[in-house]
């Protein structure tokens, strides 16, 4: 599978300290990578390095199998890109803003209807952007960002500070936008979003790589070797994962005493905090 | 650095219709036009040469439309992060200056005809009027972006835009009734198309005086250029 995205020991710093540290990924085409860490961690940074708003100081950086360095100004009409701070023009209509993002990314006008539909908005394409909701707000910029179907998406906290029923929405449409062939590159802090989102993902922490796999993967390399068992007498027990484990296990089964059986898989916010030691 | 003119056009057509949007931009357009409009019903009947109050007005617009319209613009595009959202759709820096000075340039032309008609000037004036009008603007629309540029919202923009305006306004406006201001005034922009149009209206287009001012529009023009590219090398257009 070809990798979109490649850094080698990438460093960079900012004001003396590191920002980013011997930074080693990659992000395989047509997969929802999550990155993810704790405000200043360095996710934001990683992501303008992608972007070229910032330039590394050691290390490579692939994009499209290219060096950064040698990345042509046209390659990044492949890639989309909603950042933290994105924005749209509030005195035109949702409408105008993204036939305008169209019109710039040489999309024809007839498309925009389509991601209208697609972001949930056609009924409100005439409302004025000043006069939208912060979730409709950020499915229009969301929606200004994949008008030329890219290849390559970079998120950077896309349902930051948006309500649940929002936020389903924009997972919804990731996944479908993920189906139709664009690998995203998903920034957050939200542990829950990315568990449920993406193939894989990195875990940042003061600009390292701390763990990096598939989020199944790292589950079961943090989880505790033990087993959860609730009987019949509102009890529970926890078993070690040996030979001893399994026949008490197979005997509280046999007794017809098991109401429940868990192994104790530990959720990213977890395995987080048991590499860090930081809070969200 | 590679300049795509299908984005310039693009860019330019949103720039338009959106300062036609903008209450407090297209507001500085229509001030000059007001002022053409009561000077011509109010002071018509004045014994003063003709083409004065042309001037007058034309130095008006030229210190309020050509600071305002692109250092405000650039500004608001800084603050609300709409200029962010440009970068990361592959809109150069370039693309998004020359759209915005081009944008401006036009808003410019368009109140200095209306200004025109409306002061019932000799339309055989009109074609040297536009080339004049236009030129002399250009160092101080550049001006004004280098004023956007270096303007981290629109509030510090609105700071930095005062003085501007003040130093190009006024020496013209005192220059016949105080020395000092008249000595000021020679070396700028907004006097030098003053002197060249009054040149225009009274017959003497081919005289010293327009050689001295059109010298000095060209050596602002040069410094207008110069703080600009450097300013857009050190800054970048974003913040």
């Amino acid at each position: 599978m070809t990798n979109l995205i490649e850094l080698r020991d990438v460093c960079l710093r900012l004001d003396e300290d590191f920002a980013i540290q011997d930074l080693s990924f990659e992000v395989r085409e047509g997969e929802i990578f999550g990155f993810l860490g704790p405000s200043g961690a360095g996710k934001t940074t990683t992501i303008k390095l992608l972007t070229k708003q910032l330039k590394k100081q050691a290390g490579e950086i692939f994009l499209m199998g290219e060096s950064i360095e040698r990345t042509k100004r046209s390659r990044y009409d492949e890639i989309g890109i909603l950042s933290d701070t994105s924005n749209l023009y509030d005195r035109m209509t949702i409408e105008e803003n993204l036939k305008f993002f169209a019109a710039l990314k040489n999309i024809p006008g007839s498309e925009v209807a389509e991601v209208l539909k697609n972001v949930d908005l056609l009924e409100e394409k005439k409302r004025p952007f000043k006069k939208c909701s912060k979730g409709m707000k950020q499915r229009a910029i969301l929606a200004s960002a994949v008008l030329h179907r890219p290849r390559l998406l970079f998120l950077d906290e896309p349902t930051s500070g948006l309500d649940p029923a929002t936020s389903q929405e924009i997972h919804k449409l990731l996944e479908n936008l993920n189906q139709q062939g664009t690998t995203i590159f998903l920034t957050t802090h939200n542990m829950e979003e990315a568990d449920k989102l993406c193939q894989r993902v990195g875990i940042l922490n003061r600009g390292k790589m701390i763990a990096c796999g598939r989020p199944r993967d790292l589950k079961l390399e943090f989880a505790k070797d033990e087993v959860e068992i609730l009987t019949t007498d509102r009890e529970i027990l926890r078993m070690k994962k040996d030979r001893e484990g399994a026949a008490r296990i197979a005997e509280i089964i046999s007794q017809e005493k098991c109401l429940t059986i868990h192994s104790k898989e530990p959720n990213l916010e977890e395995i987080f905090l048991q590499l860090t030691g930081r809070e969200f | 650095m590679d300049v795509s003119m299908r984005k310039i056009g693009v860019l330019y057509k949103k720039d338009f219709m959106d300062i036609l949007k903008n209450v407090s931009i297209s507001i500085s357009c229509v001030i000059p036009v007001f002022f053409a409009v009561l000077y011509k019903y109010l002071f018509s009947e004045l014994p003063m040469p003709e083409g004065y109050l042309l001037s007058l007005i034309l130095a008006l617009n030229l210190t309020m439309g050509a600071v305002m319209i692109p250092a405000t613009s650039i500004a608001e595009e800084k603050e609300k992060h709409t200029l962010r959202t440009l970068m990361l759709s592959n809109v150069s820096g370039l693309e998004f200056c020359v759209s915005k000075l081009l944008v401006t340039s036009s808003f410019m032309l368009i109140t200095n005809l209306l200004i025109f008609f409306i002061m019932s000037v000799k339309i055989a004036w009109l074609p040297a009027f536009i080339v004049i009008t236009v030129v002399c603007a250009f160092p101080v629309i550049v001006l004004g972006a280098v004023v956007g540029l270096a303007a981290r919202d629109q509030m510090t923009a609105g700071v930095y835009e005062i003085p501007l305006m003040l130093v190009f306004l006024l020496p013209t406006i005192f220059a016949d009734l105080n020395k000092i201001a008249g000595i000021i005034a020679d070396f700028t922009p907004c006097h030098a198309m003053v002197q060249i149009v009054s040149n225009l209206t009274t017959g003497e287009l081919a005289s010293t005086d327009t050689l001295l001012a059109a010298v000095v529009v060209i050596a602002w023009i040069i410094v207008a250029v110069a703080a600009f590219v450097a300013l857009f090398r050190k800054k970048g257009v974003d913040n």
